[in-house]
């Protein structure tokens, strides 16, 4: 079943398109890895579907299921995209001292519930699900108590990144270069959590310069996006291609 | 040109009779007008003030002193109570240190507004010498509690010198609470910290009063070999809130941590003006203020270092963040550094700077609501000056009070 669909989306930033007639189909259950050179439109991608508000849309729908309708959510705020199970995995995720990485990811995680009609959850009964999240990504719980990244490094930023993930549960995870700055040893954790979190009623999109995190994570569908549209899509052996002839090459085999 | 006018009741006056006293008195009105006439621009304090000031010597009825009794629970081994700007003697508890009586002088020259001194001095009611024992580990909690009567504006003047023997420890704690919501009134408060070879002073400073007090505080601190000073100011009450402090660092490697944050809402005008003398080879100074300014509030903070000719290999760092939440809110911060020798590090700056849309948008993809996600930034924003402080001690007292002031206070104002 479908999950997102993208049609003819043109959008950018101020007075710059960047996004010109992007079209993706993305349903329940799929991995889809976008890769593309600096520069075209990647990372806007992952904002604009977020609802970032620097972000506007010239034309084109995002749909998104919700209440099993596919729903335009153009004009959706970022904390209503979140609550329907929307979720970005920052680059660079931000620091926020003096909360506990305990109290934002409930804060977070009873706005989502909240918002879908269940019933906020207490202090204990949040900590049994933190914990089995934990233990499922094989995280230390000192975690927890830290104040949300502050101090951390770059693999435990992206780490603490697919935690919140874990928690939120989300329907659709955009991870906009989470390989980025990472050791092998890093990638390999979080491919790690993204492979343990995949189940047939999510998708993720893998945003990503190159080929290595897909050594750990394997794609149903990779797609190359230039000048602000994809141009061409294919199987895992297309990120393999990539890492063999650049991208220059296949690009402009496509345009051919 | 403002001009202040004092009223006087229950034997103010007499003190002022005093010649010595009507001296101060005129140098305070003397001092003022050259600061206006040089449009001294960390002055914009005396056009904000009311300008029909009582001064009032009067006793507090036993009723109200047992109310503050009331209040006073968990008092520690050391604490001085203050009601009104006297010193209540049956509401403290002192063992260790010494408390004595001493003719109110001006002992200590501030470089700037030396005229809120010599008012303080003038019409102070009593003033006092805290000695604190050589080689002693002493926990200090004073109290001063205002409880105004008077529908024209009463003024208080605590003042205080605080003497730090060789090598001894003081962790002091000053809150500055009403009794009630009340009348407007004055609070000048002067202290002055002297701390000899060795010693190391704690120092937290919490000003919650209520929202029509004026508070003006002036603080100098010596610093002899070897010694250290370090703060933790709290601004967050009355309508205008002038915190002055002024460090001298006046012999071989003594230290000087200042950290402070200042949270104005609504009308509230605060300021803060940080003057640090490096008067000897090897000193260090660090500071770091920061404001978040809501509403139609301002905040305006003022800085210098100044490393003077002996000043030789001193280490000064002055920082000064601002967080503005609102069109209306204003911030202004001028940090400053006078450096009279060459080897020496120095480090000084300063922002403005409104939330960034990035850090929203990542609180924001998370669920949290715009107004949440701005209160938990604010929040963070402050939080990094409690992080900043080495000390563990001051840094858990400011972690502390920092949790409290924002379980109970809505800072983010739409």
């Amino acid at each position: 079943m479908t999950l997102l669909q993208v049609e003819n989306l043109r959008a950018g930033m101020a007075d710059k398109l960047i996004l010109k007639d992007l079209n993706l189909t993305v349903n329940k259950g799929e991995i889809h890895a976008i890769m593309g050179p600096n520069g075209s439109g990647k990372s806007t991608f992952s904002k604009v579907l977020s609802g970032h508000p620097a972000y506007h849309v010239e034309s084109g729908s995002i749909l998104y299921e919700i209440n099993y309708k596919l729903t335009n959510i153009n004009d959706l705020s970022p904390e209503t995209r979140a609550r329907e199970g929307i979720f970005l995995a920052f680059q660079y995720p931000i620091e926020v001292a003096g909360v506990s990485n305990f109290e934002f990811l409930r804060a977070s995680f009873n706005s989502v519930v909240s918002h879908q009609g269940g019933e906020e959850m207490d202090v204990l009964d949040f900590e049994d699900l933190v914990r089995q999240k934990l233990k499922l990504l094989e995280m230390d719980e000192k975690f927890l108590r830290r104040e949300v990244n502050v101090d951390f490094s770059g693999g435990e930023k992206k780490r603490n990144e697919i935690l919140q993930m874990a928690v939120l549960s989300p329907r659709l995870a955009i991870l906009d270069e989470t390989d980025s700055g990472l050791d092998v040893d890093s990638i390999k954790q979080v491919a790690f959590g993204i492979n343990k979190l995949k189940n047939s009623d999510n998708a993720f999109l893998l945003i990503t310069h190159y080929q290595r995190l897909l050594n750990y994570i394997t794609p149903d569908i990779v797609h190359i996006l230039h000048e602000g549209k994809i141009c061409r899509s294919g199987d895992k052996d297309l990120a393999k291609e990539i890492e063999k002839n650049g991208y220059d090459r296949l690009i402009s085999q496509a345009k051919k | 040109m403002t001009q202040f006018k004092f009223s006087f009741k229950n034997g103010a006056q007499s003190k002022l009779a005093l010649a010595s006293k009507a001296l101060l008195f005129e140098k305070f009105h003397q001092d003022l007008n050259e600061a206006q006439k040089t449009k001294d621009k960390k002055n914009y304090l005396a056009a904000n003030i009311e300008h029909e000031l009582t001064v009032n010597h009067e006793p507090l009825p036993p009723e109200m002193l047992e109310r503050i009794k009331a209040k006073l629970t968990g008092q520690k081994s050391e604490s001085l109570v203050f009601v009104n700007g006297r010193f209540e003697k049956a509401l403290s508890h002192i063992s260790k240190i010494e408390v004595t009586p001493k003719a109110a002088t001006v002992s200590s020259s501030f470089i700037d507004q030396q005229h809120f001194t010599y008012l303080n001095v003038a019409l102070c009611a009593e003033s006092l010498v805290i000695s604190c024992p050589k080689g002693m580990t002493i926990d200090l909690d004073i109290y001063y509690f205002f409880a105004p009567k008077n529908t024209a504006v009463d003024a208080y003047f605590p003042n205080l010198e605080i003497l730090l023997a060789d090598s001894s420890i003081v962790n002091l704690c000053e809150h500055f609470q009403n009794c009630d919501e009340t009348q407007d009134f004055l609070c000048n408060s002067l202290v002055v910290i002297k701390q000899e070879r060795g010693s190391f002073l704690r120092h937290f400073l919490k000003q919650d009063l209520a929202k029509n007090a004026y508070f003006l505080r002036q603080s100098k601190v010596e610093i002899q070999s070897n010694a250290c000073y370090q703060a933790f100011s709290s601004q967050l009450g009355g309508k205008l809130c002038h915190y002055h402090l002024e460090v001298d660092l006046l012999a071989h490697e003594a230290k000087c941590a200042l950290f402070g944050i200042s949270l104005p809402i609504e009308n509230q005008r605060f300021s803060q003006l940080i003057n640090c003398q490096h008067l000897a080879p090897k000193g260090q100074s660090n500071q770091l203020y920061k404001a978040i300014v809501a509403d139609e509030a301002t905040n305006d903070f003022r800085g210098l270092i100044l490393i003077a000719n002996n000043g030789q290999k001193s280490q000064a760092k002055q920082l000064s963040k601002n967080l503005l939440l609102s069109e209306k809110a204003k911030a202004t911060a001028i940090p400053g550094l006078k450096i009279d020798v060459d080897d020496v590090k120095c480090y000084h700056g300063a922002t403005v700077s409104d939330l960034r849309e990035e850090e929203i948008f990542y609180l924001t993809s998370r669920g949290i609501n715009k107004d949440k996600a701005r209160q938990l930034l604010a929040k963070a924003f402050v939080y990094d000056v409690a992080l900043s402080i080495e000390d563990l001690l001051l840094r858990r007292r400011s972690q502390d009070h920092l949790d409290e002031v924002f379980r109970k206070r809505m800072i983010i104002h739409e």
